[in-house]
């Protein structure tokens, strides 16, 4: 019963009391308009048997990145033989702002007619999916009626948003043997000198090295490249809540999911095998691929990650290793917790290289903590207490990338794998 | 002023001359700042869209018009009175839940059939209580009471009835 319904029989009956308890017929007299409208209301109420509704949603993304407009229309058809009158209705989620039209409409729908529940939102990362539209069928004063969830499924995609960075120097202790840009400090094809061998048959002739094949009598020489390989690259995302750092609206585990997407991308275009594994309340895999393919599992990913609470791991030291191959090169993106410290030694035992991305938490609470001595003492500590951490794992030759969110993360991790480099050459 | 909202203040100020032209034929002077306080809870249920206020403003107005009635007032100013809110109440709900809808096809005939059976109700409430207490017959309170609890358990089962028609009413969207 909805509150009109009720308001009119709540009258309806005040007025037959007072009727009774003052002996005037008048004022029972004075509830037929009400009863009027009541009967009226029923007498054309739909009788749901007979109301056949089709539902069917479309929904277009304009824009590929966080913040994209995204179009729902919904078209609701009465293939019954009544008009029904009727009203739609889409639930708002949390974080949309809806910007164009409304996510209710109302109609009377005449045999074969339609009506379109058409609204424009624009929302933050993530995976958002429609089952059904909710539509209320009424009599046309509203006094009886009844919901029904019309099947109206659709699904779309928020991606995080990347940035396109250029190719990194990267050095790898080991590559995959398939041809890439990466040189794999073996002799072969390439583009780079490696050094001069005695001629194989089979060598082609524009690789021999006519000055030293000159200095020797019967003795042919072949000039060898260095050959340009692939990496094989993990990527680890921290998706506890613990580690997360709200501001507002913002919150720094966007800025990790997008350092996350720009180095995905930036390591596929250049046709390296990436993984994934997103470490929360759950564990969330990808497993080694390329391309395209794989980027778009990854933005996938990436767009249903939240920061989890109550999580299992309270330090990353459980990260499961297994799922990256002997190879890889791990890039783990997190603004780390107290002994988060953990996991680097036993990268270092199983024999991976790694490279810490550590969004500063720190910096990016501190624009909205007051600027009193109490809090920059406090500041002071939290850093101290965060050098040491880092230090330790600087210790075991594991280049740190301090990110302080508001500067561009590309020449960072430039630099720190040029360092990373010239370790390595030692 | 909006279109719109003259249209939700035609029948509130209708409703408000009929009790002030019934209290003061009789010359109940003191029950008119009542009836200003009625109008004024319906203007502002027409300017501020909240739960409560138009459904108060039906309850303040027809309880103005059964005390108008007790006080032995001109029994058509009470009764139009009564309709008057009746229809203001129903208009106000009915702006409210259709605002922000864009114009077209489907909403003009939701509007035209709101209308009609709102004209209709109207009519034939404001008909019979009109013309009922002019038929005079005697009838006793027991009676009375049956008759009213067989009305409202006839409406319910009516209602129920036409609920009960089935369970499904909506196929596969294509």
């Amino acid at each position: 019963m909805n509150s009109k319904t009720l308001t009119l029989i709540l009258i309806v009956l005040g007025l037959f009391l007072a009727a009774l308890v003052t002996l005037r017929g008048d004022l029972a007299w004075m509830t037929m308009p009400f009863l009027a409208y009541l009967g009226i209301g029923i007498l054309q109420s739909p009788v749901l048997g007979t109301v056949k509704l089709q539902a069917a949603r479309s929904v277009e993304r304009l824009g590929t990145e966080a913040g994209s407009f995204i179009r729902v229309d919904v078209a609701v058809r009465n293939a019954g033989a009544d008009v029904v009158d009727l009203r739609l209705a889409d639930p708002l989620r949390t974080g949309w702002r809806v910007t164009d039209g409304s996510t209710q409409t109302a109609a009377a729908l005449g045999t074969g007619e339609s009506a379109v529940l058409r609204y424009g939102f624009q929302a933050g990362r993530g995976n958002y999916e429609w089952e059904t539209v909710r539509a209320t069928v009424s009599d046309p004063l509203g006094v009886i009626e009844a919901g029904l969830m019309l099947p109206a499924a659709a699904e779309v995609q928020v991606r995080p948003e990347w940035r396109k960075y250029r190719p990194f120097p990267m050095l790898p202790q080991r590559t995959l043997h398939t041809s890439g840009s990466i040189p794999a400090r073996l002799g072969g094809r390439g583009t780079s000198f490696w050094g001069v061998r005695e001629y194989h048959p089979g060598d082609t002739l524009r690789r021999l090295d006519w000055r030293r094949t000159a200095r020797h009598p019967n003795r042919f020489f072949s000039k060898e490249f260095e050959q340009e390989e692939i990496a094989d690259i993990g990527l680890v995302l921290d998706a506890r809540q613990m580690t997360d750092m709200l501001a507002g609206p913002a919150s720094l585990f966007e800025h990790s999911v997008g350092a996350a997407a720009s180095l995905a991308e930036v390591f596929l275009r250049y046709g390296n095998r990436v993984s994934l594994l997103i470490y929360g309340k759950e564990i969330t895999g990808l497993f080694p691929g390329y391309g395209k393919r794989q980027l778009n599992r990854i933005l996938r990913a990436l767009s249903r990650a939240v920061p989890e609470a109550e999580t299992g791991f309270n330090t990353l030291q459980f990260v499961p290793l297994q799922m990256f191959s002997n190879r890889s090169l791990i890039f783990i993106i997190s603004p780390l917790a107290p002994d988060d410290w953990r996991l680097f030694p036993r990268l270092r035992a199983h024999g991976y290289q790694a490279l810490l991305i550590s969004p500063d938490p720190i910096d990016y609470a501190r624009r909205n903590l007051p600027a009193d001595p109490a809090t920059r003492l406090a500041v002071r500590l939290a850093q101290v207490e965060r050098r040491l951490q880092i230090g330790k794992i600087t210790q075991l030759w594991i280049p740190v990338v301090e990110w302080r969110v508001d500067q561009p993360l590309e020449p960072l991790v430039r630099t720190a794998m040029r360092t990373f480099r010239i370790r390595q050459e030692r | 002023m909006p279109a719109g909202t003259i249209r939700k203040l035609v029948f509130p100020a209708a409703c408000t001359v009929c009790l002030a032209a019934g209290f003061a034929s009789a010359g109940r002077w003191m029950f008119l700042p009542l009836v200003v306080l009625a109008l004024s809870v319906w203007v502002s249920a027409c300017r501020w869209r909240s739960a409560f206020l138009p459904h108060l403003g039906l309850a303040l107005s027809v309880g103005l018009a059964a005390d108008g009635l007790w006080l032995s007032v001109p029994l058509a100013w009470m009764m139009f009175g009564a309709v008057c809110a009746l229809a203001g109440w129903d208009v106000i709900l009915f702006q409210w839940s259709t605002a922000g809808i864009p114009p077209g096809d489907p909403v003009r005939l939701l509007e035209l059939r709101h209308f009609r059976s709102l004209l209709l109700a109207l009519g034939v409430g404001l008909a019979v209580s009109v013309a009922g207490p002019l038929i005079r017959f005697r009838i006793s309170f027991w009676w009375m009471m049956l008759i009213a609890a067989l009305a409202l358990a006839g409406l319910e089962g009516l209602r129920r009835g036409l609920l009960r028609g089935g369970s499904g009413g909506a196929d596969r969207g294509g």
